[in-house]
């Protein structure tokens, strides 16, 4: 505990919350327990905090920066921010605003006393609340400053920070960046990967399969669906439009894959292909493909009244269900690779879906596939699969 | 060395690594400044493996006789020493799991089991010690999983123990501040590995964002193996592997040749574009990769016919047009390509390869802007195309040599 008359943070315990950091980089797993562990540690160390804070930029799909806030009393919370907020007023008269567009690396304020200057809206906040003291400081990672962080400390003893408290969270300050830093960018590269690979051949290639024909065989039910008449379509709306059409497209059909437990493998034009990997048996699989056709469906139709009302024609799809063995793993050339799968369960779902359009059905399932689950199929007879030996008998699910 | 020194040394490398200076000149700067402090130092190699297609690792390796430290990758790095991969002790060091490594080389002592030492030797080392910096599970990415480190001395009696214990002080600072590099040179890698190179600069550039995007005028191609469906069917896996590789590489290999780019690889095809300030520039490469490809196609499939290795054709339709360029997909799952109508009709001109029993088939749109490069463009006819509003005149190139080959 620091005593009031020289109020001065414990050099020994500084020293541990530096080790601490740097032991920490290597070893702990996200920027939320770094971040924590740190401020905990200051604050135990004697640092009069009342609030911490620290803000980065991320790259990720759905969100632009995160924060993370800490108190004494709530410990951390987190927010994300959209690429919007950054237009709103609050944080464009804040502080870190402020830094970042001048480049001021730092900036104290006394919130109470002689010396109190609070010429911005936030600090008027922080002193109602009982501050008395902020720091707030820019962290780049780079030369360049295209990527780091910014971090506030908010007093709250009467007297503010001392100067020992500054320079101890000087000292920290090196070591807390570079630990946030390693802990960031491996966070982006697991998101990146994630987001363009999907999770599971995105994990595969994080953990080492990222050599061609790096790969595994796998049993599962396997998606195809597209947009019918996408040519014409597309050749009716100017480019932007369409992307944004796709975009709400693949909400209906690659999101009731990702909201039914199915992989997405490749996005081709308007088309999905997609599986659902047998971890819980064949027919745990089927289900959950099915649940996710009529989730499509579900979601399409719903689209479609929104498009019916701004006076945009209905979107239609088609689905092909199929079941069997794929190679599931790399293909293309050692420098450019796509994770993908390949085999003849690939081609005859493929072929499945084209058949949507002609036997005019919204969904087909192969043999393979419906025979796994015990519902009533209806059987549309037996077609010819262009490319596949052998008529196939095709059904479609009961309604 | 007073701690407040190492203190020093410890501070200096972490800003070089927060400036985000060359992992070449922390190392040569780190170095330096254990020498000023009296440490003999012969040379210094700080080693990553990294998650990559094709290079297994990166070595930073000092020298006290040059000026900076020199960045190689693994495969370079032992053509360079002449020695084999298993046969160093970074490798002896991780397939025995072992994180500590102390080899004397004194005149004294018997000759090393490692190769590379010796060679060492010869320049006059006498002491070896490496030392391993593992990383926890979540900063691991594949086989990148730990930073390597090894020192060498020239000192008559070696490193004392004083000098062993700076060095392991010193060491996790350095490994620290070389990972905030690594991480950010792996994603990029990943990344063009599976985007291509340009669609992964935008994305690490920050376009990650659905609707993302823009809008860009250019060549399109679309090629595929004619056949490919029915041999799959009978073919045993390694051999239809075997296959896509050949042709796969020989497709990617004349695209990039001719600066195009590899967009997605769809079962036995791929999309690519081709991009240049004027249409003439972008379709004169993309034309001039396919008749190159047709020639290579053909080489390739008579040299497997006659190892009695399964081939098919091939087919390849170019198109010429506005295209989004940009992130499609659903919330958190992203495709980095591009769409629009010239996407889907490149597509319905490929198909038409079969029904003309021609293997390149041209848009009147891409004939057009190719016209100066070519005065072999010959007229197929119109068509009409599914979906596509008004019939196309299709084209394609007259080769000499064509009439009686199949």
């Amino acid at each position: 505990m620091p005593r009031l008359d020289a109020p001065v943070p414990d050099s020994a315990l500084i020293d541990e919350v530096a080790d601490w950091l740097m032991e920490r980089a290597l070893t702990e797993s996200t920027v939320e327990e770094i971040v924590e562990g740190c401020f905990l540690r200051l604050h135990a160390a004697g640092i009069p905090l009342m609030r911490a804070h620290v803000a980065f930029r991320t790259l990720h799909p759905l969100h632009d920066a995160v924060g993370l806030s800490w108190t004494p009393g709530e410990g951390l919370t987190e927010r994300r921010f959209q690429r919007e907020d950054s237009s709103e007023q609050v944080w464009q008269e804040s502080p870190p605003q402020h830094l970042i567009r001048t480049g001021t690396p730092f900036l104290r304020r006394r919130l109470t006393g002689p010396e109190a200057l609070l010429d911005f809206p936030v600090l008027r906040e922080f002193r109602d609340q009982g501050g008395t003291d902020y720091l707030i400081y820019l962290s780049a990672f780079d030369q360049a400053h295209t990527s780091g962080f910014w971090g506030s400390w908010l007093a709250g003893r009467d007297g503010g920070f001392s100067e020992g408290d500054i320079r101890a969270l000087r000292r920290i300050q090196q070591r807390f960046a570079v630990a946030l830093k390693v802990t960031i960018k491996d966070q982006i590269a697991r998101i990146v990967v994630a987001t363009y690979l999907g999770p599971d051949a995105g994990e595969r290639v994080l953990m080492g399969q990222i050599r061609r024909g790096d790969g595994e065989t796998i049993d599962a039910a396997i998606w195809m669906s597209d947009l019918r008449d996408s040519t014409t379509l597309a050749g009716s709306v100017p480019p932007e439009d369409y992307l944004a059409l796709l975009n709400s497209y693949f909400e209906c059909t690659a999101g009731a894959v990702l909201a039914n437990g199915g992989e997405v493998l490749l996005l081709i034009g308007d088309a999905v292909l997609a599986i659902f990997p047998v971890q819980a048996g064949e027919e745990a699989a089927c289900a959950a493909a099915l649940r996710a056709a009529r989730d499509a469906r579900t979601r399409l139709a719903a689209l479609n009244q929104t498009r019916n009302a701004a006076g945009a024609a209905p979107l239609a799809l088609g689905i092909g269900l199929h079941l069997g063995a794929l190679m599931f793993g790399n293909i293309g050339v050692p420098e450019r690779l796509q994770f993908t799968v390949t085999g003849p369960a690939a081609n005859e779902v493929a072929r499945l879906e084209a058949l949507t359009k002609t036997l005019e059905r919204p969904v087909l399932a192969s043999a393979a596939f419906a025979e796994r689950l015990p519902h009533a199929w209806k059987s549309l007879g037996m077609h010819d699969l262009r490319g596949v030996e052998g008529a196939r008998e095709i059904f479609a699910p009961p309604d | 060395m007073t701690p407040e020194t190492a203190l020093e040394i410890t501070q200096w490398t972490i800003s070089e690594g927060l400036k985000g200076s060359p992992e070449t000149e922390i190392l040569t700067g780190f170095c330096e400044r254990l020498v000023v402090q009296g440490m003999p130092l012969l040379r210094a190699n700080l080693s990553q493996p990294t998650l990559h297609p094709i290079i297994g690792g990166h070595n930073f390796i000092w020298w006290r006789d040059e000026a900076t430290a020199v960045e190689e990758d693994w495969q370079r790095s032992f053509r360079q020493e002449g020695v084999q991969a298993s046969r160093i002790p970074f490798s002896y060091m991780s397939s025995e799991d072992i994180w500590r490594l102390r080899c004397r080389l004194g005149p004294d002592e018997a000759p090393s089991e490692f190769p590379l030492l010796e060679r060492f030797r010869a320049r006059g080392a006498t002491d070896y010690f490496a030392l391993g910096t593992a990383f926890g599970e979540a900063h691991r990415l594949g086989p990148a999983d730990r930073v390597l480190s090894s020192w060498v001395s020239d000192a008559p009696d070696g490193f004392d123990d004083r000098q062993i214990a700076i060095i392991e002080q010193l060491v996790p600072s350095l490994a620290l501040t070389v990972k905030g590099t690594s991480a950010y040179r792996i994603a990029n890698g990943v990344i063009a590995t599976y985007l291509g190179a340009d669609a992964g600069r935008r994305v690490l550039g920050g376009e990650i964002l659905r609707g993302t995007g823009e809008t860009i005028r250019a060549a399109l191609w679309y090629c595929d193996l004619q056949g490919f469906t029915k041999i799959a069917d009978t073919t045993p896996r390694d051999r239809l592997l075997g296959m896509l590789d050949d042709y796969f590489e020989c497709m990617v290999t004349t695209v990039h040749e001719h600066g195009g780019q590899v967009l997605k690889f769809m079962g036995d095809g791929l999309l690519a574009i081709f991009t240049a300030n004027r249409d003439a520039a972008s379709c004169g490469a993309a034309l001039d990769a396919a008749d190159l490809v047709l020639r290579r196609m053909a080489r390739l499939t008579a040299r497997r016919a006659g190892e009695g290795l399964p081939v098919t054709g091939f087919r390849v339709a170019l198109h010429l047009g506005d295209v989004m360029y940009g992130n499609i997909g659903a919330r958190d799952r992203l495709d980095f390509t591009v769409v629009g109508p010239a996407v889907n009709e490149v597509s319905r001109i490929e198909a038409m390869c079969r029904s003309l029993d021609q293997n390149l088939v041209i848009s009147a749109a891409f004939a057009e802007a190719a016209r100066q490069s070519s005065d072999r463009l010959v007229s197929l006819g119109r068509y009409a195309l599914r979906g596509v509003r008004r019939p196309q005149e299709l084209f394609t190139l007259f080769t000499e040599d064509e009439g009686g080959e199949d």
